[in-house]
């Protein structure tokens, strides 16, 4: 086998599980479980509204919690970035959550967030509301706050580890030589470093988007009954007692897919313009 | 006598030839308990559970298993599912001619429905078990799955009845109706929810049942007119009370889990579950305050029973019955009703049993956490078919959770 073909047979690999996964999709959303395959039943499916708000919505947290954590990395790795104890206990804290699964962020969450939660007693001891029930609701929102912080703060693991990493690989010269020419420190920063940075995590950034837009732990215990999150809905309709609401789900995962596609798309095409 | 030769023969040449099919669960049936014990004797019975409670596993995999083992020589194995999995699995597998991955399935309602019209199920063989002699066959709730007469294709295992849960500190003079409780939600805006799931549903047509004369409205099957008729004065009362919900009706808790921490955290008056047994567990536990009791509605309160099922294309039947009979058994029965291990309500006639037994599940009722078991029987009201749960999960989505369509 020449290097050509092995190429060829490394792609053909990697795309035999996404490609067998949407052909499934595909199949069991045009009602092919059920024993009546037809397109016009997964374009019926997909002309519901229902899907498409749980879409825009999740995208919608995904982003901002993603824009969220990837600020906090950004500046992480830049304000810690020494040998100092406590630049590399700040560079440990800020990875902690990496390893934490998803369901104990969840029950941190309720614990800090909810209106019994430690956020509202402190509030009510120090009296800035009378009782912690007065405390805004920031669990099971539409606005989505609690499970967007708690989205982003999972993600800040994950993109301040990268943020730090590359950092680390920079050379010192670049910086020196930006405040040479008489650019300030923070416009070295800004100009010189940051911009750096984006492009190491870039990768790394578009690989959480995806990742949080189809988590479904945290949005099911943090997200709004309404809109329902994308990947909440799938998962109902997925173990609904009436099988055929299964095709439902199969047709929703198509639009987290297209999703997920987008997202590499956008990286792929941000890549072709460096 | 001769009945039992002819299926004995039947049931070997099946069980001893390699490339012939399973003995059915019928077959196996008709012959001689003994001669059943015998065929389980050395083999491995698969049970598909839902396995998503740790008291649950723990009877299982501690008490049942090894007991099982000694008492009749067969092994337990456990497999995760429920429902719509045991379902799709037994469609699949028998579309495909395979043989069977479970040879015994916990189930109920909607899913006795739905795999008994697709004649996934084998038997009738329950009442050919030892211990069903004690079952409580006297009763609808237990002899009837969701409308649906059992005939013998599941075994009734285990009985439970829907119950509110409220704080006897916070809240000492508890509505004791669907009516009175609609005021109590509108004079303490904020503090009432159900969850999504089940129990949730469950409590929707408690409240269903009430505003439209009882449970016999709903009873002989699904009738659309019906629906027509008495879904209105549900969804009505609804929409009028949503406002005083917690969050004002635009947010619910996921799961009756999630209910629960609402309750425990104060920031609801009331949590509910399928099983008003449960509550005095959960006390002990710590979830719900020490002050938590059952609440039963005047209106009525849904009773269900959870069945066991052996697939038609179950490769061990004999071992499924000796499993079944041995989980209806009173020892285990009572086990598996002590507060401490599960509190999950027997299916055996009480006066059925010798006078040791009646004794034991005698102490069991006096728990003082406990409901009077006389008020909840009185009280208890049964499942209607299984399309009327679904209609009122998609209504209550599209009417009071959704704004858009879905």
């Amino acid at each position: 086998m020449n290097r050509h073909t092995g190429s060829w047979v490394a792609i053909g690999l990697l795309a035999v599980a996404p490609l067998v996964g949407l052909a499934w999709a595909i199949w069991a959303g045009a009602g092919g479980a059920d024993g009546a395959f037809a397109l016009a039943t997964l374009g019926e499916r997909l002309r519901r509204p229902a899907p498409w708000i749980s879409l825009a919505w999740s995208t919608i947290a995904a982003l901002v919690a993603t824009a969220l954590a990837t600020m906090g990395a950004i500046t992480i790795a830049l304000a810690f970035r020494g040998t100092r104890a406590a630049d590399r206990a700040a560079r440990a804290l800020a990875t902690l959550p990496l390893p934490i699964p998803p369901i104990v962020v969840a029950a941190a969450a309720v614990l800090v967030l909810s209106q019994s939660g430690l956020l509202a007693r402190l509030a009510a001891t120090a009296g800035w509301i009378s009782v912690p029930a007065e405390m805004p609701a920031l669990l099971n929102v539409p606005h989505g706050t609690g499970l967007i912080l708690a989205l982003a703060w999972k993600e800040l693991g994950f993109l301040s580890l990268l943020a730090c990493t590359v950092v680390a690989g920079l050379d010192p010269e670049l910086e020196a030589t930006a405040r040479t020419l008489g650019a300030s420190a923070r416009t070295a920063r800004r100009r010189v470093l940051v911009p750096m940075i984006w492009r190491g995590i870039f990768p790394g950034v578009v690989a959480a988007f995806a990742f949080v837009l189809g988590s479904y732990e945290l949005p099911a215990l943090l997200g709004p009954t309404h809109p329902q999150p994308l990947a909440v809905a799938v998962l109902e309709r997925a173990r609904d007692a009436d099988l055929a609401a299964r095709g439902d789900a199969w047709a929703a995962t198509l639009l987290l897919f297209a999703a997920a596609i987008a997202a590499v798309g956008w990286h792929e095409w941000s890549r072709s313009r460096a | 006598m001769r009945s039992s030769l002819i299926a004995l023969c039947a049931v070997t040449v099946a069980a001893c030839g390699g490339g012939t099919p399973a003995p059915r669960a019928a077959d196996v049936a008709a012959l001689p308990w003994d001669s059943v014990e015998a065929l389980a004797r050395g083999t491995t019975v698969t049970w598909r559970m839902w396995r998503g409670d740790p008291s649950i596993n723990r009877y299982v995999d501690d008490w049942i298993t090894p007991r099982l083992a000694a008492c009749c020589g067969v092994t337990l194995r456990t497999a995760e599912g429920q429902g719509p999995d045991i379902l799709q699995q037994l469609r699949l597998e028998t579309a495909a001619g395979a043989a069977g991955t479970t040879d015994l399935a916990w189930i109920n309602g909607e899913t006795f429905a739905a795999l008994q019209r697709d004649s996934l199920l084998g038997g009738p063989w329950a009442h050919r078990l030892p211990s069903a002699q004690s079952l409580d066959s006297a009763s609808a709730i237990i002899m009837r799955d969701f409308e649906r007469p059992t005939e013998g294709f599941e075994m009734p295992w285990g009985r439970v009845q829907f119950a509110l849960v409220y704080d006897s500190l916070r809240t000492p003079s508890p509505p004791r109706s669907v009516s009175a409780l609609a005021e109590w939600i509108r004079a303490h805006p904020g503090r009432f929810t159900h969850d999504q799931g089940f129990t949730g549903t469950t409590f929707l047509k408690v409240v269903l049942y009430a505003l439209n004369g009882g449970v016999g409205t709903f009873q002989g099957g699904f009738d659309a007119a019906t629906w027509d008729r008495t879904a209105p004065r549900l969804f009505t009362w609804l929409e009028a009370l949503v406002p005083s919900f917690w969050r004002e009706g635009r947010a619910y808790p996921q799961s009756v889990a999630d209910l629960d921490r609402l309750f425990a955290n104060g920031e609801v008056d009331f949590a509910m579950g399928n099983n008003h047994l449960g509550v005095a567990t959960k006390v002990r536990r710590g979830t719900y305050p020490a002050s938590a009791r059952v609440l039963m509605l005047d209106d009525g309160m849904i009773a269900n029973t959870h069945y066991l099922g052996i697939p038609s294309n179950a490769t061990n039947p004999a071992g499924a019955m000796v499993v079944a009979n041995f989980l209806l058994s009173p020892a285990a029965q009572y086990e598996k009703q002590r507060v401490e291990v599960w509190a999950d309500g027997t299916v055996l006639d009480i006066n059925k049993l010798d006078t040791e037994w009646q004794a034991r599940f005698a102490a069991l009722a006096a728990d003082p956490l406990g409901f009077p078991d006389s008020v909840a029987a009185r009280l208890a009201v049964p499942e209607v078919a299984a399309e009327w749960h679904d209609r009122v999960v998609s209504e209550w989505r599209r009417r009071i959770r959704g704004r858009a369509g879905e």
